[in-house]
């Protein structure tokens, strides 16, 4: 059964408050996008325009690609409508089936992930695995497991980065041109820290792109559409205040990410608030907090599963981020809690239901340690953080 | 054709879409990176118009080229600098006005590409800019940054037609200041095969260079040379005032205008006599010669020596007066100047031995050092040799 189909679902609120139904709530949805996207074009075309480095046929690139993501989206649902349904293939049936799969959102949000100069083969295979894959070949709006437009961006980014980069990459026309820059964003400046091991600071990672006021607006290199937290917030604004989302998802997500950062850069010397904001505002941790984990298909649908989800997704971004060699770490966390979603929605709709007993007492139990385990593995494996704690060791064995 | 357009058209239609998108929009895809390069260029280009405050446009060229080697800074090796773009600039009028070469050299690293512009009015080196380095710039005022706007200036409005075609380099990027110096000369010589430029090139050998120790000429000459010069391997000795400039011929042959000229720059380039002593002159009834020595600055310490009544002797030295300066925080302990300077002179004076040098003062202790050296040999000098 789908856990979040077209029309009227007898287990979603939201849809069974009136007026609200899935037409509305995905209405709602791109109407928050409208200020990312609106960013998006200004801070890597307009702009850039004004700047006087690319002429008005690039400045147009930007929203080209956004909007072909979306438009791409849809045609390669209607195929696969065609193509799969030989009895209802025809404009009107496949028109009303396109209205409600929704097919235009995982295509727009895979475009604002992507860099600016992503070619437009790479964008239509990574709509392709998103659509077709990701989400048709599952059985259609509602069923998928994994977040369309996160597969899309998550396998291009493993097997097709390397001809976004000889196209042009992540840096618009302007950013080209800054020294500081040094021809890596903010999270790849920070890669090179993890990697080599040496110390990092304000001075190494914010002040090459300025402030983090540049961060929040959103003037930084990056993905077409999670530079700007200021824009993204926005939109989850617009969509706390329809009620399409819920604001503690978001927010224990980032609270999560802000909290095991601040952790880690107190004990490797950083104890400054500087360093944990930083960590929200880069890479997609604001992008996916408020357009992707509180998508109600790949994600838990009840309160307690929410919050459980977006706990563990906030350790995991960190663990990517700080142990492992991805310094995005956000997408890669998302996927695999999106396998997740189903038995933490059941169990925690169990929880709730029935209190702390058996089987969901055992299910609790057993996530309970697995997160202890993860965060406390994130924080002692994070950056020097064993000999921050070998004075202590050293006064137990003396004891 | 109706009925196969009612069953597939809809197929149709969506493909040819998703065609139409891959076609059209891989072509927007194509011209965006290409444009990365095109407008790389353009702003390159313009950086480069930037150099001739005339020029409105660029005309590349192919350039003859030229096949000279230099030093390889720090090293011994020898390397050809290479020309990696040529320029003419046109003025508003489309009349060329300068031209403009960007040449790869060599400082710390490979990969020292730098613009130079020369106009073909005035023969002269209009300014120079930096393309791109590999050289150390990770440090605030070291290295590379060192390279200061008055290091620049040198290269702003410089005459071809100079014997001394050079900077003075800058003292910690001199590896740098080296790529740019050889840069430029190579930019002249390919400006000289492309614009017919005679390169003033006087064939001078110094084969030895000495003070003048003779009290009676001393006021007139400071320097005896020995020069071996033209094609033909003429020889003279000549005499040269204290900025190396000709007094006269003591003998040999007859030396030519163009080596008078370029005599000062030879001179002044030479590491065969340490020149930090500069004669400032010789009072007969009073038997004192003026002397400085270079130190933290150029004759910054100055001295009197006076010769005895037999004059083949020093009878003593008298400190004047001393420009320098002593670094308490790297050790000097001792009294403020001229300490140091009458440190030496009185070991002079009484056991006529030179001081070990003075830790925090050791610029002006090695000036000292050298002008009591100096004094020596002009004793063994006024005393026949010995």
């Amino acid at each position: 059964m789908a856990r979040f189909a077209g029309g009227k679902a007898p287990f979603l609120r939201i849809s069974d408050q009136k007026g609200k139904n899935t037409n509305t709530i995905m209405r709602d949805f791109l109407i928050a996008l409208l200020p990312v996207v609106l960013f998006s074009w200004y801070k890597n075309g307009i702009q850039v325009f004004l700047d006087g480095n690319i002429n008005f046929f690039e400045m147009l690139y930007p929203l080209f690609l956004i909007i072909m993501g979306g438009f791409l989206s849809v045609v390669m649902e209607g195929i696969f409508f065609y193509v799969t349904d030989k009895k209802n293939n025809n404009l009107k049936s496949i028109s009303h089936k396109l209205t409600t799969s929704y097919a235009v959102i995982p295509g727009i949000i895979l475009a604002l992930l992507l860099p600016i100069y992503t070619p437009i083969w790479v964008l239509m295979v990574a709509t392709f695995i998103a659509t077709i894959i990701g989400k048709m070949l599952f059985g259609g709006f509602g069923h998928n497991i994994f977040n369309p437009a996160l597969l899309g961006y998550v396998i291009v980014g493993f097997t097709l980065s390397g001809f976004i980069t000889d196209a042009g990459g992540v840096f618009n026309g302007s950013e080209v041109l800054i020294d500081s820059y040094a021809s890596a964003t903010p999270l790849g400046i920070f890669a090179q820290f993890s990697n080599t091991g040496e110390a990092f600071s304000f001075a190494t990672l914010v002040e090459p792109y300025g402030n983090l006021w540049n961060f929040f607006i959103g003037t930084i290199p990056g993905g077409l559409g999670e530079t700007s937290a200021l824009a993204i917030l926005i939109g989850g604004i617009w969509l706390v205040a329809r009620k399409i989302i819920k604001w503690y998802t978001p927010v224990i997500y980032i609270g999560t990410v802000f909290i095991l950062s601040w952790i880690i850069g107190i004990n490797v010397g950083e104890s400054g608030i500087w360093f944990p904001t930083y960590s929200i505002l880069t890479g997609g941790v604001m992008f996916a907090a408020v357009f992707m984990i509180t998508e109600p298909v790949t994600t838990p649908t009840n309160p307690l599963g929410k919050v459980v989800f977006a706990l563990f997704l906030g350790t995991l971004t960190v663990l990517f981020r700080f142990v492992g060699n991805l310094p995005e770490g956000v997408a890669t966390s998302l996927i695999l809690m999106n396998i997740f979603a189903i038995p933490i929605d059941t169990y925690s709709g169990i929880i709730r239901t029935r209190g702390f007993k058996k089987p969901g007492l055992s299910f609790a139990s057993v996530l309970f340690v697995i997160f202890i385990i993860i965060v406390a593995y994130t924080i002692i494996a994070s950056v020097n953080m064993y000999t921050a704690f070998l004075p202590i060791i050293n006064i137990w064995q003396v004891i | 054709m109706k009925e196969f357009l009612n069953k597939k058209g809809l197929i149709i239609v969506l493909s040819t879409l998703l065609l139409i998108v891959f076609v059209f929009g891989g072509m927007y895809s194509r011209y965006m990176t290409n444009q990365i390069d095109v407008n790389e260029q353009n702003r390159y280009e313009t950086s480069l118009l930037e150099l001739v405050n005339d020029g409105v446009t660029l005309e590349y060229f192919d350039a003859e080229g030229v096949d000279k080697s230099y030093h390889t800074p720090g090293s011994e090796d020898e390397y050809s600098p290479s020309l990696l773009d040529s320029y003419k600039v046109m003025d508003d009028s489309n009349v060329e006005t300068a031209v403009i070469y960007v040449i790869e050299t060599i400082g710390i690293s490979a990969g020292f590409v730098a613009a130079y512009a020369i106009s073909v009015d005035d023969d002269q080196l209009l300014a120079v800019k930096v393309i791109s380095h590999n050289e150390t710039d990770n440090q605030d005022n070291r290295y590379f940054n060192r390279l200061n706007d008055a290091f620049f200036n040198q290269f702003t409005n410089k005459d071809l037609d100079v014997i001394d075609f050079s900077v003075d380099t800058i003292a910690g990027a001199t590896l740098s200041s080296l790529a740019l110096d050889i840069g430029m000369k190579y930019a002249r010589e390919l400006y000289a095969a492309d614009y017919a430029f005679e390169i003033i090139n006087v064939i001078l050998e110094i084969n030895s260079l000495n003070y003048n120790y003779d009290l009676d000429t001393i006021n007139e000459f400071s320097f005896i040379a020995e020069i071996t010069f033209d094609e033909d391997d003429k020889t003279a000795i000549v005499h040269l005032d204290t900025d190396f400039n000709y007094i006269d011929t003591s003998s040999g042959d007859e030396v030519t205008q163009g080596v008078i000229d370029a005599l000062p720059v030879f001179v002044s380039k030479t590491h065969i006599l340490c020149l930090d002593v500069t004669i400032e002159g010789y009072d007969e009834t009073t038997r004192e010669l003026s002397i400085s020595v270079n130190g933290y600055s150029l004759a910054s310490v100055k001295m009197i020596i006076l010769i005895n009544s037999a004059l083949d002797a020093v009878e003593n030295v008298t400190f004047i007066s001393s420009d320098e300066s002593y670094d308490y925080s790297h050790g000097y302990s001792g009294s403020g100047v001229p300490e140091v300077e009458q440190g030496y002179i009185d070991g002079f004076n009484s056991q006529g031995v030179i001081l070990d040098e003075t830790a925090g003062a050791t610029v002006t202790s090695h000036a000292m050092g050298r002008a009591i050296e100096w004094i020596k040999s002009l004793e063994i000098a006024l005393n026949g040799g010995n």
